[in-house]
Formats: structure tokens, sequence, C-alpha cells
């Protein structure tokens, strides 16, 4: 049974790498994590989105008006795609570099469009993520079968939107370990 | 320089994320961590902040600097040529880590003292290495130390050892890699390439 939780798991992080969600930092992460500190790596995934959060609302007022210092908006995302990074977001990462790059074109409209994919991409990553650490630690308990909804879920945005208000249910029952 | 039986280590990261995992990876490594925000922070912590220095007493002994480059205020830079203008302080290895890989940068920092300088993010093979780098400049009547403190990090240790070299030559820019054509084909992960730069080690 511990196997099979393991694999399911498993198969979930391959999902969130081969669609490029995850690069191999995120593995890293989770390489570091043990029986004494077994939540680690969500640890430092929550000091990301506390961390992205302001980076973003930062981000957010310096794009509203001019004078535009483009010096500054390039630090501000240096330090969100370095975050970004270091927990292996590698498209939120992609959309930083792409921003940069208005940044230095001093293009401001091309700086402005790409960071509504970078909040895309995050907002993106950001769900898959809840999930599926909430899979790894919720769902074991679960019965195997429970796998090909949550592999269907995975692209399907509703019927996620769907399982997860129906786990929220499940939140009431007592623990089956 | 007197042995503790644990590295300690002064890390220095704006990023909170960051501090998080270079903290987790030193941990993992069997050093002592101390995570300060900023270069400001580091300088007060050694006492290098005009207070009297606290640097005689042994348990706040710093054995290794790992800070980042680019943090405002003072950049990793900065704090770098602070630490190295000390009398007390200039021999406490430093080294610098940044997500990027700015050649003229590197160059600067390896000039002004740096030991080495890592690309972010950092890996566990990363930190091993610098670990016994330092261990080993410690000097040989410490083997005996460094041979416990292996002993009871695999003790402790319940991961497999990334014993991956390639990412560290990739990696790893030493002031080494700068005066040569080509990186060292020799490396190890138990063994560190002795740094064939003139300038002061400890």
């Amino acid at each position: 049974m511990e196997n099979q939780k393991k694999r399911q798991a498993a198969y979930m992080k391959r999902s969130l790498l081969d669609q490029g969600y995850l690069d191999e930092q995120f593995i890293h992460l989770e390489e570091l994590q043990d029986d004494a500190n077994p939540n680690f790596v969500e640890e430092v995934v929550k000091l990301y989105y506390t961390d992205s959060a302001r980076y973003v609302r930062n981000i957010e007022l310096a794009l509203e008006n001019g004078p535009y210092d483009f010096a500054r908006l390039d630090n501000m995302m240096y330090q969100f795609k370095g975050s970004s990074s270091s927990i292996g977001a590698r498209r939120v990462k992609r959309q930083c570099s792409q921003f940069q790059e208005y940044c230095n074109a001093k293009n401001i409209e091309g700086c402005r469009n790409t960071f509504q994919e970078v909040k895309q991409e995050y907002d993106t990553l950001k769900t898959k993520l809840e999930t599926y650490f909430q899979y790894v630690m919720f769902m074991a308990s679960f019965l195997p079968f429970e796998l090909c909804r949550w592999k269907d879920s995975f692209t399907d945005v509703e019927s996620k939107h769907q399982i997860r208000s129906e786990q929220a249910h499940h939140h009431d029952l007592p623990s089956s370990s | 320089m007197e042995m503790a039986q644990e590295l300690h280590v002064l890390a220095v990261d704006d990023s909170h994320v960051d501090r998080k995992v270079i903290e987790r990876l030193l941990k993992i490594s069997c050093c002592k961590v101390t995570a300060v925000e900023s270069g400001t922070r580091a300088l007060q912590y050694l006492g290098l902040d005009g207070e009297k220095s606290t640097m005689g007493i042994d348990g706040l002994k710093v054995n290794l600097i790992l800070t980042d480059y680019s943090m405002p205020g003072m950049t990793g830079y900065e704090l770098l040529k602070k630490i190295k203008e000390s009398s007390v302080l200039s021999k406490i290895p430093v080294v610098i880590m940044s997500s990027e890989k700015i050649l003229p940068r590197i160059d600067r920092c390896l000039e002004e003292g740096a030991e080495e300088f890592l690309l972010k993010p950092v890996k566990l093979s990363d930190v091993k290495r610098l670990r016994d780098f330092i261990l080993r400049g410690e000097g040989d009547d410490n083997k005996e130390t460094e041979k416990n403190i292996k002993q009871v990090c695999s003790r402790k240790r319940k991961f497999q050892d990334d014993s991956t070299t390639q990412s560290m030559l990739s990696a790893v820019v030493t002031a080494h890699d700068i005066e040569s054509s080509s990186p060292e084909s020799s490396a190890s992960s138990e063994s560190l390439q002795p740094l064939s730069k003139q300038s002061k080690i400890g």
C-alpha cells in the first residue's frame, strides 16, 4: 500500500515536470526532506507564496504610472525570478526573464503584457502545487482508484474544482490510517 | 585556529526562500547555521558594527560566510570587502552566491578574496564540497575531527549522497577556472581542487 501511495504522488509530480511547470530544482528540494523534516518543500513553497505576493504587488504599483523606472522594475522582477528559480518554478521563471527583456528594451507595454503572463503562470502553478501537496498529505490514506479522478483533474480545471469541493467534505471524515 | 565539532556557517541572503533552503542544505551537511537577511546584520553578528568584536567567544566562531551577491543596501561584494578589510575577520573564508553568471562580477569577487562563487540554486553537492574544503583548510591536526564529523554525518543522514560531479564543474566557478582555459577533469566529490590563485587564503 505504501508503494502505491508513493507511485500516485510520483505520477502527479511527473506530470508537473513533463508539462514544464516545475524543473529538477523541485526534485532537489524534495531530496532534502527526511523523517524529521517531512514537510520541508511545502514550507518553502509557502514562503514563496508570501514573498511572491509582495513582489507582485510592488511590481503592479510600479507599472501603474509613469515615469517608469525600468531599472527598478528589472530589479524587482529579478528578485521574483530568483525565488521562483529556487523552488523550480520553470514557467514562472521564463516569463520573469521575458519581462526583464522588455525592461531592457524600455518597452512598457511589453512589460505590462508579460506581467499578466507572469501572474497567470504563477496562479496556475500555485493551484497545481496546492493540489499536489493536498494529495501527498491527505489522499495517501484514500483508495488507489482515486488516482484516476486525480489524473483527469490535472488537465481539466472544472473537474478539479469539483474534486476539491468533494475533498472538502472528506476533511470531515475520520482518518482511516 | 581551533576546530569546533561542527562548522559554523553564517549565511546571508535577503530572500526568505533562499535562506530557508541554504539553511537546510547546511544542516544536512552537519553545519551549524546562522542565517541573516542583510550584510548589515551579518556585520553586527560578526561584531564589526563598531562594537567590540565577539569573535573571541568560541560559541560564536564562524568558519565560513556564505553570502548572496545581489542584496538591497549592502551587496555581497561590499560585505566581502568589509570582511577582508578587517584584521579580525579577514581569515574567514567568504563564498558568494548568485543566480547570474557574470564573469566580470565573478572576477571582481575572487580578486577581492572570495573563496568561491556559487551559482544559484545552490545544490547539496556544492555545500558538501565547501564543507570539506573548509575542514581541510583548518590544518593537518584536524584530520581526526574531519573523520569524526564524517562519521556523525553519515549516521545522521537518511538520504542518498549526491555524487554528481558534473554539476559541480559547470556550476562552480573558481579562480582556477578563470586563470586556466580548461577546467580540471579530475575533480571528485570527496576532494576539492585547491584554488590556484596567489592571494591570501586564510
